[in-house]
C-alpha cells in the first residue's frame, strides 16, 4: 500500500535508512557493543562523508611532475593544464546548487613520495609500482564518533591536528597540513582525502584533456572524465550500476564504475554528471539543511527540499523471505524513460574483529536490519525496478559491503523486475508491470515495497566466456532452443507463467545503446542438427529490442497466464517441441559507434574445459531464419523466465 | 541452529573495512589481459592478514603460502601489499578505505595474478586491483577446485539438469589454469 506523506523533508531524511543509497562505507564501532563472536563488536556499515566545519574542502596539487608524465610517448601536458581540468571537474560538483559539498585546489605541495595520511589531501599524478588502475581516491575515515580535543596528533607527526583557535578546518599554523576544529565528529567523517593518477611507464596512463586528444587508444584516457568521477568518490558517492540512461542514450552516470577508454564519446559525456550524480550529492549534503555554515542557503543555493522529493520502500527476497542487502533500485523518469537515480537496498551490520581488523557474517537476522531504500528524485511520476548486483554489469565488490553482504548470503539470484503496487509479491502474473510512483518535491512517496518473484529461470549454459560475433552480418538471428521437457518441468501436469526472456547482450563502445532489430519467443522443431524455427508467427516479438550493456536484458511479455495456457495446449496437442529465443542484429550497417562492430550476445563454451555442457540449444542465421545453423561451440546467453501460476 | 549456521558463515567479508571499498577507474581485464600483465601467478593460500603502517601510508599484508606457480618465480611464501587498513590503536580509530583493493581472508585457498610492489620490500600487489584475485572453492568430492572472481555469473545445476542463474561467476580452476598457460604460450612468428 503506497502512501505519500505530507512531512517535510529535512524530517524524512532524519527517519530514512542512514545509507541507503550509492555510498561509500565504513564500519562503526561506536559503543563496542558485543556481537554474536565470542570478543567481537557490532560494526555498523555506515557512509563517509564530509564534515560541515572542513567545507570547502581544501585540497594541494603535488607539483613535483611538470610536465605530467606521458607512458606513451614524450610528455605535453603541463601541470597548470592539468589544473585546469582538475578545478573544472570540482566545479562539476561544487555548482550542483542544491548540494553544499564544495572542494578546491588551493594551494601545491612538494612531495617526491606517494600519498600518505598527512591531513593533506593531494592530488598526485605518483602511484606505487603495484598501483595498477587508472586512478583512485582513497579517504582517511573516523570508525567510531570521537570527541577530537585541541592538541590530538592523529596522523602522528608530531604535529597537533586539532586546534581551538578555529571553527573551522585550516591550517592556523600554516605549516601545510589541515587542523580541525576540537569537537564531536561522527564516526565516517573523512579526514582526508587523497586522489592519485597513475602515469607509470609501466602500467600508466597518457592523460588528454583537449576533445580532439579522445581517442580509441586504450592507455590514453581524458583527464576530466576521470577526475570528475574521482571527485565524486572523495565527497563518498559510490558506484552505480547505470551505463545506459535510455533508449537513445548509451552513456550512463558518471559513477559507473568502468571508462571505455577505446570510446572517445563515452570519456567526453563521462565528465557530464548524470541526474543519479547530482541527486546523490545533493541528499547527502542537502542545500539549506541548517540554519548557519556551510549547508545554509547562499546566494545562488537551491534548497534541496525544494526540488527533490524521496521514494522510499524495501526489498524482500520472494524466495529466502529475507530483506536483502544491496538490490539496485532504480527509478525511471515515466515522461523520458531516462533512468534518474538508483539506490541499493539494505542496513546491513558486521561482526567485527578488531585485531587484526576483519569483519565476519553471522546469518542475515543479524547482518541484514533490514532491506530499506531511499532514491532522491525531482517531480514527477516514476517506474521503479530492482535488478541484481549478480557482477554484470558491475560486481559486488566494485560497490559497497552492504552489497557484498547481499552476494555473500546468496541474495543476488533474482531477476529484475518493476514495482507494481497491490500487484507486488513473489507470485506476480506480470512480472513486467510497473505502477506509476509520483513524487512531489520535499515530500515522500512511501511504501514502493518490492518482493521479488520466486521465478524459474531457464538457463542453458554457464559462465560467460566470450562475447560476440564481432563479424557477424546485417541482420544476423540468434536463436536458443527450449525443449519442452523443460517447460513442463517447472509445474508438471499444470499450468506456467511464461513471463519474460533475458538477453544478455553487450556494445562495444559504452556510448552506444545495444538495440536489436528485434526479439521474439516462437516455436520450432528440431532434426538432428537441423533447426526450423517459425521466426513468421512469433509468440511474442518486439521490433527495435534494447538490450543492457553488459547485462541481461528482459523481453516481458504482454500476458503470461494466457501464453503459458497456449504454450501448455501446444505441448498437449504436439503442435509446440520447442520454444525458441530469437534475438536479431541491425539489419543495415553500419552500426553505431566508433568500433562499428554490431551489437553483441553473451557467449559460453569455446574453451579447454567449459563448466557446463555445450548443449547443441544455440543456433544462428544469417538468410533472416529460412536455414538454421547450430553451434556445437557455444552456449547463446538467453533465459526463459516462467513461474508456476 | 544459529551457532551452526555461523560456523558455516563465518567468513572474512574482508580486512574489507581497509579494503571494502572501491573508488577507482579501472579497465575491465580479461583472464589473458591479466596473463600478460602480470609478472607472478600464483595459487596458494592466506595464511596471515594484518594491517601495517608503511611510512605514513597504510596498507595491509597478505601472506600467501604457495603451492603452484604459473608465471613468474616464486618462493615458498609471498607477501602481498592490500592499500588501506585499519589502525585501532591511534588516538582515534581510523580507516584508510581504497576502493577496487581486494579482499583477502585468512585460510582462504587464492588464484592471484600480481605485479611487483616496491611499497615493501619483495612484495607484490594484484593485476587490475580486485579483478586478478580469485577465490579457490572445492565443489566436488573429488576435490576439483573453482575459481570465483565476484565479476560474472554463478550458475547452479539443479537436480532436474536446469541452469539457473545464480551470484558470482565461478570457473574450473583447471580451466582458468589451462587458458592462462595456452595465454602464455609461446607463439610461432
Amino acid at each position: 500500500m503506497r502512501k505519500t506523506f505530507a512531512m517535510t523533508l529535512l524530517a524524512a531524511l532524519a527517519a530514512a535508512p542512514a545509507f541507503a543509497g550509492g555510498s561509500l562505507e565504513n564500519v562503526n564501532v561506536t559503543g563496542d557493543v558485543p556481537s554474536p563472536i565470542a570478543g567481537q563488536i557490532v560494526g555498523k556499515l555506515i557512509g563517509n562523508r564530509w564534515d560541515a566545519r572542513c567545507l570547502p574542502a581544501p585540497y594541494v596539487l603535488n607539483n613535483t611532475q611538470d610536465p605530467i608524465p606521458n607512458p606513451l610517448g614524450a610528455p605535453f601536458l603541463s601541470l597548470a593544464t592539468a589544473k585546469t581540468a582538475l578545478d573544472s571537474s570540482f566545479q562539476s560538483w561544487n555548482q550542483i546548487p542544491t548540494s553544499f559539498m564544495e572542494s578546491h585546489i588551493g594551494g601545491t605541495v612538494s612531495n617526491p613520495g606517494t600519498r600518505a595520511f598527512d591531513f593533506k589531501n593531494e592530488i598526485t599524478f605518483r602511484t606505487t609500482a603495484g598501483f595498477t588502475a587508472i586512478a583512485s581516491s582513497q579517504s582517511t575515515v573516523l570508525i567510531r564518533d570521537s570527541n577530537l580535543t585541541a592538541g590530538l596528533d592523529i596522523d602522528g607527526d608530531g604535529d597537533s591536528d586539532v586546534s581551538s583557535a578555529i571553527a573551522t578546518c585550516a591550517d592556523v599554523d600554516n605549516d601545510g597540513d589541515v587542523e580541525f576544529p576540537p569537537g564531536l565528529y561522527k564516526a565516517g567523517t573523512i579526514l582526508e582525502n587523497d586522489v592519485q593518477f597513475n602515469t607509470k611507464a609501466s602500467n600508466g596512463y597518457r592523460f588528454t584533456v583537449a576533445n580532439a586528444d579522445a581517442d580509441t587508444v586504450t592507455r590514453s584516457v581524458d583527464l576530466e572524465s576521470v577526475t570528475v568521477h574521482e571527485f565524486g568518490h572523495s565527497l563518498g558517492l559510490s558506484h552505480v550500476q547505470n551505463n545506459n540512461d535510455s533508449a537513445t542514450d548509451g552513456n550512463g552516470a558518471t559513477m559507473f564504475p568502468f571508462v571505455d577508454t577505446g570510446d572517445p564519446a563515452s570519456e567526453i559525456a563521462q565528465r557530464d554528471l548524470g541526474t543519479d550524480d547530482i541527486a546523490f550529492a545533493s541528499f547527502y549534503y542537502p542545500e539549506g539543511s541548517a540554519a548557519s555554515g556551510v549547508p545554509a542557503l547562499q546566494p545562488g543555493d537551491v534548497p534541496f527540499n525544494s526540488v527533490y522529493g524521496l521514494i522510499r520502500g524495501s526489498v524482500t527476497h520472494g524466495v529466502l523471505n529475507q530483506p536483502i542487502a544491496g538490490a539496485s533500485v532504480m527509478a525511471v523518469d515515466r515522461n523520458t524513460g531516462r533512468e534518474f537515480a538508483s539506490a541499493y537496498s539494505g542496513t546491513t551490520q558486521v561482526s567485527y574483529r578488531p585485531s587484526p581488523a576483519g569483519s565476519f557474517l553471522v546469518d542475515p537476522a543479524f547482518n541484514i536490519i533490514n532491506g530499506d531504500f531511499v532514491i532522491p528524485v525531482v517531480q514527477g511520476n516514476y517506474d521503479v525496478y530492482v535488478e541484481p548486483v549478480d557482477g554484470q554489469p558491475v560486481p559486488a565488490t566494485s560497490i559497497s559491503t552492504t552489497v557484498q553482504i547481499g552476494t555473500l548470503f546468496g541474495q543476488h539470484n533474482f531477476n529484475e523486475e518493476f514495482w507494481n503496487g497491490n500487484n507486488e509479491g513473489a507470485i506476480e502474473k506480470r512480472a513486467g508491470e510497473s505502477k506509476n510512483v509520483h513524487v512531489n518535491p520535499g515530500k515522500v512517496t512511501s511504501g514502493v515495497n518490492i518482493v521479488t518473484n520466486a521465478q524459474t529461470t531457464i538457463s542453458n549454459f554457464g559462465a560467460r566466456d566470450f562475447v560476440g560475433f564481432t563479424g557477424s552480418p546485417a541482420g544476423r538471428m540468434y536463436a536458443v532452443q527450449f525443449p519442452v521437457s523443460q517447460i513442463s518441468a517447472v509445474n508438471p501436469g499444470g499450468d506456467v507463467l511464461v513471463h519474460a526472456g533475458a538477453f544478455n547482450t553487450i556494445v562495444s563502445d559504452n556510448s552506444v545503446v545495444p538495440v536489436y532489430s528485434e526479439a521474439m519467443l516462437t516455436t520450432g522443431t528440431v532434426a538432428g542438427t537441423v533447426a526450423t524455427i517459425d521466426v513468421a508467427n512469433p509468440l511474442e516479438k518486439v521490433t527495435g529490442f534494447v538490450g543492457q550493456d553488459n547485462d541481461f536484458a528482459p523481453l516481458y511479455f504482454k500476458n503470461p497466464h494466457e501464453l503459458g495456457k497456449r504454450v501448455r495446449r501446444g505441448i498437449e496437442d504436439g503442435s509446440i517441441q520447442n520454444l525458441f529465443l530469437v534475438l536479431r542484429i541491425p539489419t543495415t550497417t553500419p552500426y553505431p559507434g566508433v568500433s562499428g562492430v554490431a551489437p553483441l550476445v553473451g557467449l559460453d563454451g569455446n574453451v579447454a574445459v567449459n563448466d557446463s555442457p555445450i548443449f547443441g540449444y544455440s543456433f544462428f542465421s544469417d538468410d533472416g531464419g529460412a536455414t538454421w545453423t547450430r553451434t556445437n561451440t557455444y552456449n547463446f546467453m538467453f533465459s526463459l523466465i516462467l513461474s508456476q501460476p | 541452529m544459529r551457532k551452526a549456521a555461523r560456523a558455516a558463515l563465518c567468513l572474512l567479508v574482508a580486512a574489507l573495512v581497509p579494503a571494502g571499498l572501491w573508488a577507482t577507474t579501472a579497465v575491465e581485464m580479461s583472464t589473458d589481459d591479466m596473463a600478460h600483465t602480470a609478472s607472478l601467478i600464483v595459487s596458494g593460500r592466506v595464511t596471515n592478514v594484518q594491517s601495517t603502517w608503511v611510512d605514513r601510508d597504510l596498507v595491509t599484508l597478505a601472506t600467501i603460502s604457495v603451492s603452484e606457480v604459473l608465471k613468474g618465480q616464486a618462493g615458498s611464501e609471498i607477501t602481498v601489499v592490500i592499500p588501506g587498513g585499519v589502525d585501532m590503536n591511534r588516538p582515534v580509530p581510523v580507516a584508510v578505505s581504497v576502493p577496487a583493493a581486494p579482499q583477502f581472508t585468512d585460510n582462504e585457498s587464492t588464484l592471484l595474478f600480481l605485479v611487483d610492489e616496491d611499497q615493501v620490500q619483495n612484495s607484490y600487489a594484484v593485476v587490475g586491483f580486485s579483478q586478478g584475485k580469485f577465490t579457490l572453492e572445492p565443489v566436488a568430492a573429488d576435490g576439483d577446485k573453482m575459481a570465483r572472481q565476484n565479476t560474472s555469473d554463478l550458475n547452479l545445476q539443479r537436480p532436474s539438469g536446469m541452469i539457473v542463474r545464480g551470484g558470482a561467476k565461478a570457473v574450473p580452476y583447471e580451466q582458468i589454469k589451462k587458458q592462462i598457460l595456452r595465454t602464455l604460450a609461446p607463439r610461432p612468428e
